[in-house]
C-alpha cells in the first residue's frame, strides 16, 4: 500500500522543526550575520567616501579603518576560540559519559506558570567572558523552552569554574504535566557572535501549579454529612447497669473485651459502639471536564480555555480551603498513584492532568446527594443542571464557569488600549482572530447560554464565576 | 489601570545605566565637537545633549512599559507641526517664529534621534550592530576630515569611539540574555564590563603598537617632505594637500572656512609666451585647474561632474607621462566650440609645492611634455611641463580683473565688451549645451536669486549677455550714498544663525562678504536664472609682478582662486571674475629668485624598464621601448637593450631628487641625456635603429633619470586606491563558492563516515574489528535513514523496530556481537559467519524497503549523522575487545 502523503501542515511543521534544528546547531547568531552585513555596508560606504584623488584624508581614512579591523578580527578569533575549546572538551566529556547532569524540581514552586528547577553540571567550562547558555526540550522534542542562562549564588558569581550549578525560573506555557527528554548546553563568546549547541539528554517531569488567584469568598455550608464514631470514655454512672457494655457473647470479637472492667470484676464484657447524631461536616468538591459539544480538540480550548478553568477551580477551590473548610475533592480524571507530599499536592496534581473528555459525563458519575458544590465549565451538557436541580440536595451549589471569560474580546476600550500599548505575548492574554470567527466559538457560546439559562430556571443555588449571580 | 511591563525595572535600569547613559555622554560629546567644528548648531550644546538624552532615557521608558512606539512618534510628530503652525501666531514678529521653529526642529531633531537610538536599543538586538557601524563609519570620515595626521592626535577621538562600539555590541546583547531573577546583579554586570574592559585595552594597545609604523609613515609623508606641518593646516580652501604638494580641491563648500592662505607658500612658476600685440607687454591668463558645473543644494557644494557634456578641459596625468614625451588632445578644442579672437601659446611650468600630479594652464590647453628642470635650479623646482594652449584675445587677465574702481581697467575691458556685444543671444547654441550650462536647483531660495538677477538687469536696461554680465559684476561693485562698496571680501564670511539656511541667499541678502567661491557661486546661478550658459573655473589668479623678466609669473598659495566662465557662441568660455578685491590682503611678495631661464636641450630621451643597475660601476641597463632623439620619435625593432653610464646622473622621482640606490630593476624610467656628444650626431634620414645604434658611445652618458614607477613607500594616490579598494564582488563570488562548496561537504559528510564505516567493515582484519565496524555502520546506517534508537538496548532495538519492519537479521548479528564482546566463549563457525555476511546482506535487505529518493534526502542531514556522535556511549561505541 502505498505510503500516504502527510498533509501540507504537517509537512510545514516538519521544514519548521527541521528548520529550528538548523538554527540550534548553527555556529554563528543572527547578531553576528547582521554585524556582517552592516561592516560591508559600511565598508562600502567609507569606500565611496575616499577622495578620487590622493589626499591626506584618503590616507587617515584608510588607515582608520585599518585598525578597526586589526580590532575587530582579533576579537573575533577570540571570541570563537573561547567557544571551541570549552565546547571540545564538553564534547568529550559527554562522550565519554563523564558529564553528570543533575535536573531537579524543587517540591516548593511559585505560584503562577512558572516552574523553578535546579540544575548542575559537572564539569562544564564557561568559555572565556562568554556565556552559557541552556534551552529545555520537552513534549518529545516537539518544544522548547526559551534560551536561558543560569542564576548562580551570590558567591559564585564570575567565572564558575568546572561546575556550573543555579536555578532557572521557567515560566510554563500552561497548566499540565512536563515531560523534559533533553536539553541542549549553548556556549556563547563575550558578543553573542558565536554560538555552539551540544543536546544532552536529561529526564525529568514536572506539573505546573494552577496560579493563585483571588476570588471574591464563596459562602458554602458543607453538606455531606459524617458519622463519627467516638469512643466512650464515661464509666458507668450507675450501680448494677453497665451503660454502653453488655456481657461478652460468643460471636464478639475478643479483642473488644474490655479488661480492665474484667480485672475489677472478672465480668467479661464489651463495649457497646454509640453512634452520635450525624453533623454537616465536609464540603464535597466535584469538578467536571466533561465535553458535551466535542470541542476538545479545538486549539484554544484546548489550551486558554481550559487553563482558565483549572485556574479559576482551582481559585475557588483554595478560596474554600481558606475559609477553614473541610474539602473532599472528586473529579473526572484518572490520577495516577504516586507519592504525594500533602492533599494539597495531590489535588493540584489532579487539576493539573485534567483534559477534557467526553466520557464520564457529571451527573453520572457525581454523588449529587451528597456534593456540595460542582463546577462546570461552557462544554458540560445544559441537561445535566436539571439533573443536579432535581436530584442534588438542598445545599448543592453549582458553581459555572464560562470559558467565553478565557479571551478577552477586542474592541471598545480594548481597541484603544490596543492602540498605545502593546499586549503581553503570554497565550493566556492573547486574542486570537481566528478563534472569534470560528464556528467553535459560536457552538461553545450557544452551549454556555442554554446553560446559564438552565441555571435561572432551576431553584438550584448557582455561582457563575465572573458574572452577577 | 496596571500597565504590563516588558521586563523587570533591574533590566530597565541595567538599559539606562548601560546603554542609554553612555550613548548620552558620547553623544554629548560628538555634539559638542559638532558645535566646535561646525558650528550649525548654534552652540548650545548642552541643551541639545539633554534633548537627545530625554529622547533616548523617554524611550527606554516608554518600551519597558509596552507604550506603543509609532503611536507615540506619530503623536510626537504631531506635537512638532502643531508647535510650528502655533509659532506663527504666538511671536510678534515673523523672523522670530522662523527662528523659533527653526530651534525647536533643531531640538525635536536630536529628541527624535534619542527616541528612535533609545527605543532601538529596547526592542531589536539587530539596532545596535546597526547603530554601533554607523557610528563608527560616520566617525571615522569625521575624524578623517578633522584631524590632524598625527598619531597622537588621531588615536585619541578614535580609540573612545572603537571602546564605544565594541562596548555596545556587548553590552546591547548582555544585557538582552540577562536573568532578570539573578541578585547581585550590579556586580555581576561590573565584573563582566571590567574583563571586558580589559579585554579591549589590551586588543587595541596591541594593535596601536603593531600599525606605530604604518601610522608613524603617514605622519611623515604628510609633513610634506620634512617641512613644517603648519603650512599645509593653512591652506586656502580652494586648495589641499594630496600628499606630494598642493592642488586645487575637487568640490567646493560654500562653509565657514579659513580662507586665509599662506602668502608664503610658492607653488609654481610659469613661463607663458602670451604677448599683447606689441610683442612685448605680456598678456597673463588665468590658469584653470578644473571647472565646477554641479551644485549640491544639499551640502550646499559646488561639484565636479567629470560627465558633463562639451568638456573641453584637458587634464592628463603628468606622473604617468615619461619626460619629454608629449600627449595632445585637440578634441577638446571642438568641445570648445571656439573660433574668434584665438591663438595657440606657449606655456612652461616649473613646480615647487604644486603637486607633481596637478595640470594647470590657461584655457583651452590640449598639449603637454614634461620636461626637466635646469640642474641649477632641481633644489627649488621638482618637475616641469611645456604646454600648449589655444587661447582667446578676449581671455586676458587684464580683461578679466574686477575693476572695483580702477576706470583705467574698466575703459580698457571696454574694448572687449564692444567685442561680446555683437552677440545677442544663445539661439543658436545647442540645445543640450543650454540645458546644462544654464541648470539651477528649484525652491524659493533660487527663486529669489531668480528676481533679484531680474531687477539688477531691469535696472542696468541690460539687453545682451555682455551687458547682462557687466550689470551683475557692476552689482557687486556697487556701494552706497556714503561710498561704502555693498559687498566686501572676507575670508570669514560667516553663516547663516540658522542652520541648513541657504548660504548664497545669506550672503546676497544678508552677509554681502565672501571670498571667492561666494563671488563665483552667486554670479553663476545669476547668470543662469538669466539664460547664460556658465560655469565656476578654479584655478589660479595671474598677478604680472616680475619687471625683470617679462613673461614670467609667480604663483602663491593666496592665488588660488575661483571665478565664472561664460560662453559666447564663437568666442567660447571667457573667463569673468567678480570677486571683490581684498582691500586687507598683503601682497604676495615680490619675486625674488631668478626663474629657470637656462635652457638645456634633451639629445636623447629613452623610456623603458630598467634591467639592472650597478651602483659601483654606475652602470645601468634598460630596455628601450620608446626613443626620442634630437626631438624626433625613432622607430624601434621592438624592445632595445641600452647600457648607460649614469656616473653624471641626478635620479628623479615626481617629489625631487633623490639616490641611485632607489633604482630598482623592474621600474620604468626615462633616460634623458644633455650631452654634447650627441649634438654632433645629428639623425640621418631613413636611418635604421641598428645604425644609428651604432654611431652613439657606448655606454650611453646619461644627465637625469626620471623613475616612472610608484615609490616603494610612497604610494601615489591613484595605487594607493588601487591597493585599497576592496573588489567586493569578487569577494561576494569567491564567498558564494566558498559556501557552496562548505555546503557539498557538510551535506556529504554523513555518507562519507557511513562509507569509512562500511570500508573499514569490509576490510577489516580481524573478525572482532569486523564485527565492530559491521555494528557501527549499520547503526549509523539506520540513524542516518532517521530509524532513532530512543532509550531501549541494542538488541530490543534490533527485535522490535528493525527486524520485523526490514526483515533483516540484525538481532541476531547483535546477539554473536554481544558475545563475542562480553563472553569469554569462542564463536563457533556459524557465528562467525553471521558476522561476516551481516552487514552487505543487512544493507541490501533496508535499501529494498527504503527507496533511493528518501534514503538520500536523509544521507544528506549532516544533523543527524552528528546526533549519532553527540549521543553517549550508549550505542556499544564503546572499547573493542
Amino acid at each position: 500500500m502505498p505510503a500516504m502523503k502527510a498533509p501540507f501542515i504537517v509537512q510545514l511543521r516538519d521544514l519548521q522543526s527541521r528548520f529550528r534544528n538548523f538554527v540550534t546547531f548553527f555556529p554563528f547568531q543572527g547578531y553576528f550575520l547582521a554585524f556582517i552585513i552592516c561592516s560591508i555596508l559600511g565598508q562600502l560606504w567609507l569606500q565611496r567616501q575616499l577622495l578620487s584623488e590622493p589626499s591626506a584624508f584618503n590616507d587617515i581614512l584608510l588607515a582608520l579603518n585599518k585598525l578597526v579591523v586589526w580590532v575587530v578580527m582579533p576579537l573575533l578569533l577570540l571570541g570563537f576560540i573561547s567557544v571551541i575549546i570549552p565546547y571540545i572538551i564538553l564534547w568529550f566529556t559527554y562522550r565519554k559519559r563523564k558529564l553528570q547532569v543533575s535536573l531537579q524540581s524543587p517540591a516548593a514552586q511559585p505560584s503562577g506558570l512558572k516552574q523553578e528547577l535546579w540544575l548542575s553540571i559537572t564539569p562544564l567550562l564557561q568559555p572565556l567572558l562568554g556565556h552559557l547558555y541552556f534551552k529545555m526540550v520537552y513534549d518529545k522534542g516537539k518544544c522548547r523552552s526559551p534560551k536561558f542562562s543560569l542564576v548562580r549564588k551570590e558567591n559564585a558569581i564570575g567565572y564558575a569554574g568546572k561546575k556550573q550549578e543555579g536555578w532557572y525560573r521557567w515560566p510554563l506555557p500552561g497548566i499540565r504535566e512536563y515531560e523534559i527528554d533533553s536539553m541542549v548546553i549553548y556556549m556563547e563568546d563575550f558578543f553573542h557572535f558565536f554560538k555552539l549547541a551540544l543536546p544532552v539528554r536529561v529526564n525529568q517531569s514536572f506539573f505546573t501549579r494552577p496560579p493563585a488567584r483571588n476570588i471574591d469568598p464563596v459562602t458554602l455550608q458543607p453538606t455531606q454529612t459524617e458519622q463519627e464514631v467516638f469512643r466512650i470514655k464515661d464509666w458507668r454512672k450507675v450501680q448494677g447497669e453497665w451503660m454502653h457494655y453488655k456481657n461478652f457473647e460468643s460471636n464478639d470479637d475478643v479483642r473488644r473485651i474490655v479488661w480492665k472492667i474484667y480485672a475489677r470484676n472478672k465480668e467479661l464484657v464489651v463495649r457497646t459502639p454509640e453512634i452520635l447524631n450525624p453533623f454537616a461536616s465536609h464540603i464535597s468538591f466535584n469538578l467536571s471536564f466533561y465535553d458535551h459539544i466535542d470541542l476538545a480538540e479545538n486549539p484554544t480550548l484546548k489550551g486558554v480555555c481550559l487553563d482558565f478553568y483549572k485556574s479559576a477551580c482551582y481559585a475557588l477551590y483554595k478560596n474554600l480551603q481558606q475559609q477553614g473548610m473541610q474539602i473532599r475533592f472528586h473529579a473526572d480524571c484518572d490520577i495516577p498513584p504516586r507519592s504525594y507530599e500533602n492533599e494539597q499536592q495531590r489535588i493540584e496534581f489532579a487539576i493539573a492532568l485534567s483534559k477534557w473528555q467526553n466520557i464520564k459525563r457529571p451527573s453520572e458519575w457525581m454523588n449529587s446527594k451528597d456534593a456540595t458544590v460542582i463546577c462546570l465549565s461552557s462544554l458540560d451538557n445544559p441537561n445535566d443542571v436539571d439533573y443536579f436541580a432535581e436530584n442534588g440536595s438542598k445545599g448543592l451549589t453549582i458553581a459555572f464557569f464560562p470559558l467565553s471569560k478565557a479571551i478577552q474580546t477586542p474592541g471598545g476600550w480594548k481597541g484603544l488600549e490596543w492602540l498605545w500599548i502593546e499586549k503581553e505575548k503570554e497565550p493566556a492574554l492573547r486574542t486570537n482572530p481566528v478563534w472569534f470567527l470560528s464556528s467553535a466559538r459560536r457552538t461553545m457560546l450557544d452551549n454556555e447560554k442554554r446553560i446559564i439559562h438552565q441555571l435561572k430556571q432551576s431553584e438550584i443555588r448557582y455561582i457563575i464565576m465572573g458574572l452577577d449571580t | 489601570m496596571s500597565i504590563p511591563r516588558h521586563h523587570s525595572t533591574k533590566k530597565e535600569w541595567a538599559q539606562y545605566m548601560l546603554l542609554g547613559l553612555p550613548t548620552a555622554i558620547w553623544m554629548a560629546y560628538a555634539i559638542f565637537l559638532a558645535n566646535q567644528w561646525l558650528a550649525v548648531l548654534s552652540n548650545n550644546w548642552i541643551w541639545q545633549s539633554i534633548a537627545f538624552a530625554t529622547g533616548l532615557g523617554l524611550a527606554i521608558y516608554s518600551f519597558a512599559r509596552r507604550l506603543r512606539f509609532i503611536t507615540l512618534t506619530l503623536v510626537c510628530l504631531g506635537l512638532m507641526a502643531g508647535i510650528k503652525w502655533a509659532a506663527q501666531f504666538i511671536s510678534p514678529e515673523e523672523f522670530d517664529a522662523f527662528f523659533f521653529v527653526i530651534s525647536a526642529n533643531n531640538y525635536f531633531t536630536l529628541f527624535l534621534a534619542g527616541w528612535i537610538a533609545g527605543y532601538g536599543f529596547s526592542r531589536s538586538r539587530f539596532f545596535t550592530i546597526f547603530w554601533a557601524v554607523l557610528v563608527l563609519a560616520v566617525l571615522l570620515v569625521v575624524i578623517a576630515s578633522i584631524t590632524a595626521p598625527m598619531r597622537k592626535a588621531l588615536i585619541i577621538p578614535t580609540v573612545p569611539v572603537l571602546v564605544y562600539v565594541a562596548y555596545i555590541i556587548y553590552t546591547g546583547e548582555f544585557i538582552r540574555n540577562m536573568n532578570e531573577d539573578q541578585s547581585g546583579f550590579k556586580w555581576f554586570v561590573a565584573r563582566k564590563i571590567i574583563a571586558f574592559g580589559i579585554l579591549m585595552t589590551l586588543v587595541i594597545s596591541i594593535a596601536l603598537q603593531m600599525l606605530k609604523p604604518e601610522w608613524n609613515t603617514i605622519e611623515k609623508e604628510w609633513e610634506n617632505g620634512g617641512k613644517p606641518k603648519e603650512k599645509n593646516e593653512r591652506q586656502n580652501s580652494l586648495t589641499r594637500n594630496d600628499g606630494q604638494g598642493t592642488s586645487t580641491q575637487t568640490s567646493m563648500g560654500l562653509q565657514g572656512f579659513n580662507n586665509r592662505a599662506n602668502k608664503d607658500s610658492l607653488l609654481f612658476v610659469a613661463k607663458l609666451d602670451n604677448y599683447f600685440e606689441d610683442g612685448i607687454t605680456p598678456n597673463p591668463l588665468y590658469f584653470i585647474s578644473d571647472y565646477f558645473t554641479l551644485f549640491d543644494s544639499l551640502t550646499q557644494t559646488f561639484e565636479i561632474d567629470t560627465l558633463r557634456p562639451y568638456n573641453d578641459l584637458f587634464k592628463p596625468n603628468l606622473t604617468a607621462l615619461p619626460l619629454y614625451f608629449p600627449l595632445e588632445d585637440t578634441g577638446v578644442l571642438s568641445k570648445s566650440m571656439s573660433y574668434l579672437n584665438r591663438k595657440v601659446a606657449d606655456a612652461e611650468i616649473y613646480k615647487t609645492q604644486l603637486s607633481p600630479r596637478h595640470f594647470t594652464a590657461p584655457s583651452t590647453a590640449f598639449f603637454v611634455q614634461p620636461i626637466s628642470v635646469p640642474e641649477e635650479n632641481k633644489d627649488i623646482y621638482k618637475s616641469a611641463y611645456r604646454t600648449k594652449m589655444l587661447v582667446s584675445d578676449l581671455n586676458s587677465a587684464y580683461f578679466v580683473y574686477n575693476p572695483s574702481g580702477d576706470e583705467g581697467l574698466a575703459f580698457f575691458q571696454e574694448q572687449r565688451f564692444a567685442a561680446l556685444r555683437s552677440i545677442p543671444d544663445y539661439n543658436e547654441a545647442p540645445a543640450d549645451f543650454m540645458s546644462y550650462y544654464t541648470q539651477m536647483p528649484i525652491g524659493n531660495d533660487y527663486d529669489s536669486i531668480r528676481l533679484l538677477a531680474d531687477t539688477i538687469i531691469k535696472h542696468a536696461n541690460a539687453i545682451t549677455p555682455v551687458d547682462k554680465i557687466i550689470a551683475i559684476r557692476n552689482y557687486f561693485m556697487q556701494a552706497d550714498s556714503t561710498g561704502t562698496p555693498l559687498f566686501r571680501y572676507s575670508d570669514n564670511p560667516g553663516i547663516p544663525g540658522i542652520p541648513s539656511a541657504n548660504r548664497l541667499c545669506h550672503f546676497l541678502f544678508e552677509s554681502k562678504k565672501g571670498y571667492c567661491a561666494y563671488y563665483a557661486g552667486a554670479t553663476l546661478f545669476l547668470l543662469r536664472s538669466l539664460g547664460i550658459p556658465s560655469r565656476i573655473a578654479t584655478g589660479f589668479l595671474t598677478v604680472d609682478r616680475s619687471n625683470k623678466n617679462p613673461g614670467w609669473y609667480w604663483f602663491y598659495e593666496d592665488q588660488a582662486h575661483a571665478w565664472v566662465q561664460a560662453w559666447f557662441p564663437g568666442f567660447g568660455w571667457l573667463d569673468f571674475d567678480t570677486t571683490i578685491p581684498d582691500s586687507e590682503s598683503r601682497e604676495s611678495p615680490q619675486p625674488d629668485q631668478t626663474p629657470p631661464l637656462t635652457s638645456q636641450t634633451a639629445w636623447l630621451v629613452a623610456n623603458g624598464k630598467l634591467l639592472d643597475v650597478d651602483t659601483l660601476t654606475r652602470i645601468a641597463n634598460m630596455r628601450v621601448s620608446k626613443l626620442l632623439y634630437w626631438d624626433n620619435p625613432v622607430n624601434l625593432p621592438g624592445l632595445v637593450p641600452v647600457t648607460m653610464d649614469v656616473k653624471l646622473a641626478t635620479i628623479l622621482r615626481d617629489t625631487g631628487r633623490v639616490a641611485l640606490s632607489e633604482l630598482k630593476p623592474g621600474m620604468e624610467i626615462v633616460a634623458v641625456s644633455f650631452s654634447e656628444q650627441f649634438k654632433e650626431l645629428p639623425p640621418v634620414p631613413g636611418e635604421k635603429w641598428s645604425a644609428l645604434s651604432q654611431r652613439w658611445p657606448n655606454p650611453i652618458p646619461i644627465d637625469e633619470i626620471k623613475i616612472i614607477a610608484p615609490e616603494p613607500e610612497k604610494n601615489t594616490g591613484e595605487n594607493k586606491e588601487q591597493k585599497t579598494v576592496v573588489p567586493w564582488m569578487t569577494i561576494a563570488w569567491w564567498g558564494l563558492i566558498l559556501l557552496l562548496i562548505a555546503g557539498l561537504i557538510a551535506i556529504s559528510i554523513p555518507y562519507a563516515i557511513y562509507t569509512w564505516l562500511a570500508a573499514r567493515a569490509r576490510y577489516a582484519g580481524t573478525l572482532t574489528s569486523k564485527a565492530y565496524y559491521s555494528y557501527m555502520a549499520s547503526l549509523f546506517y539506520l540513524n542516518q535513514l532517521g530509524i532513532k534508537k530512543h532509550k531501549v538496548t541494542p538488541q530490543q532495538y534490533a527485535e522490535k523496530q528493525i527486524d520485523p519492519v526490514y526483515g533483516t537479521r540484525l538481532a541476531n548479528f547483535i546477539k554473536v556481537y554481544q558475545k563475542m564482546k562480553y563472553s569469554n566463549h569462542a564463536l563457533n563457525q556459524n557465528e562467525e559467519k553471521i558476522i561476516r555476511e551481516q552487514h552487505p546482506a543487512f544493507v541490501r535487505q533496508v535499501r529494498k524497503q527504503i527507496p533511493f529518493s528518501k534514503r538520500s534526502k536523509h544521507f544528506i542531514n549532516t544533523g543527524t549523522a552528528l546526533d549519532f556522535f553527540t549521543q553517549p556511549n550508549t550505542l556499544g561505541t564503546g572499547k573493542k575487545q
